[in-house]
């Protein structure tokens, strides 16, 4: 298949993973949708609230919501963060790169590339090797995952070579799959997302 | 987890489970979905020639397990981790609390590992004054709870929302919200959060252990297992030695079915590769402490042992409990001891012992629907009938299996005792002699039988019949030879008079080697292996195969049994060449005359019989579905009924065994088949007659049974 056909592959399977995706005309316009998801969702909940601290109105789940928002986006490269800053610029947004184990009662979004997408499944695969990208793509109420549509593959199985490459890149390596958000149905059998991780998961899927 | 030390305590367990009405409407519920979930995720997608790839790469694996394990260790090694081997369940336990101890690590937190639970790790830490907190929502309610798991996959499936919430409200002191699952998830998200960032340690498990790079693959949904494996500065990753694999390429084969059977998901929301000591802020150097514990506890023994190697395919997906007729009813606490389900009454022998498996392993009802549906194609059944028969090798048999294979070795003793019985049973039978009135529960070692009415032995038997009703063709179309079961010889001899009579109609010759016994099946599930090798050997002798163009049985049991029992058993024997001629020439009843002598509707004069219709678990599993449905319609006014393809509870001795059990299968099966509209079930085997004539009588159903053959001979032109 063509990346143009992988990509209505794509389209077409989003919703029921679910994934939200964003097609975007460039970086700038994908930092300026990772900017609006943020306006527009409610300020994230502390998930580990100090005696003492000021919150703001409770969340649906009547946890404490944070007076500040956060996007975090680690391994992204300097002209992307700062591209970033200026979508971000004028808004309430702190712009986290690192230091992420200091947020760990959560933040707003994180913004991370993801090295390949699988159409068929809708699966990004993601070099995680920096802890900095774990924690943000796990500790994020939205994550956003940038793709590059060159990067698109058709199943999992022909993942295998990619997947050595990032194994074996020397030493260690933190391989990760991501297809949807953080979910469980351990009580019921009753689908629930964001038992841990993840609320919702973006996919911004860019040419080039 | 089954506790019981004997079948006594057994059935009290078993009785409680019965009694728990939230568990039984989860788990029909969930059998139902399951089933049509599976077959969606698999639509347009080769499942069998998926599995047999899974088998294939899974026993290439085994075969080389202690190679993959060297080429592992290095590769790891290489990758900064410290890689041990445990002996047994014991030493990894100590081998993980020391690593705790040297690390100065207190606050563990687990992701799920059943292999964990298989080793009881968790008291083991505690004992050494560790806290550990399981991180996946299942296994942390079932931890607050001090139970163990009741499914491999969804640990707490057991409880409902209920029960949660109430543990909730007590384990936080915050009121929390009964109704809302939403929110009762949220809870664990935020309770859980302070616990990752506390712990010193993570404990993770393995879905695949891939030898090429050093690294293991786990498959996970809720994503606790990359925060477990992130936070903590030291990581221990146990896996059994069977997690091994070559190669990353078969470890994304086994993908491509695990969550699609497990969850019916083409993937988990996660897949996580860690190869070696990775980034870690608080650990030494700015590196992860990281140990992989691999466990033996059996497994290289069992590698050996031609015939239970097989087991270690597992991977662990739970679909041989999704399907089973048994964990329906009674659930993962009682049908396992840590390993749920068919692989769980294996693996509880294998890994836990014959005390904790001796009763367990009795219960299964042998319909193959679990190795039908296995990611691996694991023949769990057959591994299940073997354990029988080992231990009565090794602990001496029962009463009842000493006197079933005193009778049974010798075909003329027990057609003679047959004969006997035939005349004795006459003050003991109600409605026209067809039934045995209900015997008191002392009389049948203790069964309550009253659920089902039990025929009544035929005045004559079959083969007494045979050459008063055989009208052979002067050229026949095919030779046949019929194989008729005792049910049918001696119970139902109708149901080979009127396969007679159609197969005659349509030019085929048949014969019946009078010399034929008992398949050898029930003695199987009563683990008698000798009595049974002997009756399978007379069986192939008796039966000159190559004379014949098909044995055909009308039983769906004895046609599992003889052809894909018999090659198995006979392996190796001097029988071996025969029992594969033999067995190439089994075929069922429906096969035969809707596929060889390819009957159509104008063969019949459509009756306007609303029928529907009991697959015997012996015919759909081994694959064969339309032929009867299609002989249907074109005899009668078909009506399907829900879960036609469900067992019927008989399963031969299991029904002695655990009446309670057969009943409450045999009622749904009743009680589905009535509401079809039907006003006859018809099926493919004399034991589902027994099962279903004999519920749908003892309760007054309004629905007859017959079985295909009759239907048929009645309808043909």
């Amino acid at each position: 298949m063509t990346k143009e056909q992988l990509a209505d592959v794509v389209r077409t399977k989003a919703p029921s993973v679910p994934a939200t995706l964003y097609e975007a005309q460039g970086l700038e316009d994908a930092m300026r949708y990772a900017v609006d998801v943020t306006l527009k969702k409610r300020h994230c909940e502390m998930l580990l609230p100090k005696e003492g601290e000021d919150y703001g109105p409770p969340s649906e789940n009547g946890f404490p919501t944070m007076l500040e928002r956060f996007i975090a986006a680690p391994g992204l490269s300097d002209e992307e963060f700062t591209l970033l800053q200026n979508a971000a610029e004028g808004t309430d947004i702190n712009l986290l790169r690192s230091g992420l184990r200091e947020h760990l009662g959560g933040f707003d979004t994180s913004i991370t590339w993801a090295d390949a997408l699988v159409a068929d499944t809708v699966t990004c695969i993601v070099d995680s090797n920096r802890e900095e990208v774990r924690l943000g793509t796990m500790v994020a109420e939205i994550s956003i995952m940038l793709v590059k549509k060159s990067t698109l593959i058709d199943r999992l199985e022909d993942a295998s070579d990619l997947m050595l490459r990032l194994l074996n890149r020397g030493g260690a390596s933190y391989t990760a799959f991501i297809t949807g958000p953080s979910r469980t149905a351990d009580i019921e059998r009753v689908g629930a997302l964001g038992v841990h991780g993840p609320l919702e998961l973006h996919i911004v899927l860019l040419e080039g | 987890m089954a506790e019981a030390r004997n079948m006594k305590e057994y059935h009290g367990e078993i009785q409680e489970a019965l009694d728990d009405a939230f568990l039984r409407k989860t788990l029909d519920k969930f059998a139902v979905e399951y089933k049509a979930n599976r077959e969606r995720i698999f639509t347009g997608i080769d499942v069998n020639g998926l599995i047999h790839e899974v088998a294939e790469i899974k026993d290439n694996a085994a075969q080389h397990m202690m190679e993959l394990y060297e080429q592992f260790k290095t590769e790891a090694e290489k990758r900064g981790v410290h890689v041990h081997l445990a002996a047994t369940a014991e030493e990894a336990n100590r081998i993980i609390a020391k690593i705790a101890k040297d690390n100065d690590c207190k606050n563990i937190i687990k992701s799920k590992s059943m292999t964990a639970e298989e080793i009881h790790l968790n008291d083991a830490l505690e004992k050494e004054g560790c806290k550990v907190v399981e991180s996946d929502l299942g296994e942390w309610i079932i931890q607050l709870r001090h139970e163990g798991p009741s499914h491999m996959v969804m640990p707490a499936i057991h409880l409902s929302r209920y029960q949660v919430a109430d543990l909730f409200t007590e384990v936080t002191k915050v009121e929390q919200d009964r109704e809302d699952i939403q929110k009762l998830v949220k809870v664990a998200r935020r309770e859980l959060r302070g616990e990752y960032v506390q712990a010193d340690m993570g404990i993770s498990g393995a879905n695949f252990a891939v030898a090429e790079a050093g690294v293991v693959g786990t498959v996970t949904n809720e994503g606790n297992l990359r925060l477990v494996t992130t936070l903590p500065r030291v990581h221990v990753i146990l896996a059994g030695l069977e997690k091994l694999i070559p190669t990353v390429a078969e470890a994304l084969h086994c993908i491509q079915v695990l969550p699609r059977n497990a969850t019916a998901q083409a993937i988990t929301s996660y897949v996580t590769w860690i190869a070696g000591a990775n980034e870690c802020a608080t650990g030494p150097d700015g590196r992860k402490e990281m140990h992989i514990v691999f466990l033996d506890n059996g497994r290289t023994k069992i590698v050996k042992d031609p015939a239970f190697k097989e087991i270690l395919r597992c991977v662990r997906c739970g679909a041989c409990a999704n399907v089973c007729p048994v964990y329906r009813l009674i659930g993962g606490h009682k049908m396992g001891y840590v390993y749920i389900g068919a692989v769980g009454l294996a693996l509880t022998y294998l890994y836990h012992g014959a005390d904790k498996a001796r009763s367990l392993v009795q219960n299964c009802i042998g319909c193959d629907s679990c190795k039908n549906v296995c990611s691996a194609g694991i023949d769990l059944p057959r591994i299940t009938r073997e354990i029988r028969s080992r231990l009565i090798k090794d602990e001496g048999n029962s009463k009842a299996g000493s006197v079933m294979s005193m009778v049974m070795k010798d075909r003329e003793r027990f057609h003679s005792l047959l004969k006997f019985i035939k005349f004795s049973q006459k003050p003991l039978t109600v409605k026209g002699g067809r039934f045995i009135r209900h015997l008191p529960a002392v009389l049948m070692g203790g069964s309550d039988q009253s659920f089902r009415q039990l025929p009544a032995l035929a005045p004559k038997s079959f083969r007494q019949l045979f050459n008063s009703v055989v009208k052979n063709p002067a050229n026949p179309k095919y030779r046949v030879a019929l194989f008729s079961g005792c049910a049918q010889d001696f119970v139902y001899p109708e149901h080979l008079v009127a396969a007679v009579q159609v197969l005659n109609r349509h030019g085929v010759a048949v014969d019946f080697p009078l010399q034929q016994t008992c398949c050898g099946l029930p003695l199987e599930m009563m683990g008698q292996r000798e009595t049974s090798l002997q009756v399978a050997s007379q069986n192939v002798n008796t039966f000159e195969a190559g004379k014949y163009d098909a044995i055909i049985t009308l039983c769906a049991s004895c046609y599992g049994h003889l052809k894909n029992g018999y090659p198995e058993l006979l392996s190796g024997s001097d029988d071996a060449y025969r029992a594969g001629m033999f067995a190439s020439k089994i075929i069922n009843f429906s096969s035969f005359v809707f596929n060889v002598l390819g009957l159509k509707e104008e063969d019949f004069i459509k009756s306007g019989d609303k029928v529907t219709y009991h697959a015997p678990c012996h015919m759909r599993n081994n694959g064969i579905k339309d032929e009867p449905r299609e002989l249907l319609r074109m005899a009668a006014d078909y009506r399907p009924a829900k879960e036609e393809d469900t067992c019927c509870g008989f399963g031969g001795t299991y029904s002695v065994k655990f009446p309670e059990l057969s009943a409450e299968i045999g009622k749904a099966k009743v009680k589905n088949s009535v509401e079809s509209g039907a006003d006859i079930v018809v099926t493919d085997c004399p034991g589902c007659v027994m099962q279903i004539r004999g519920v749908a009588t003892a309760s007054d159903a309004p629905i007859r049974v017959e079985h295909m053959a009759e239907l048929l001979a009645r309808t043909m032109k």
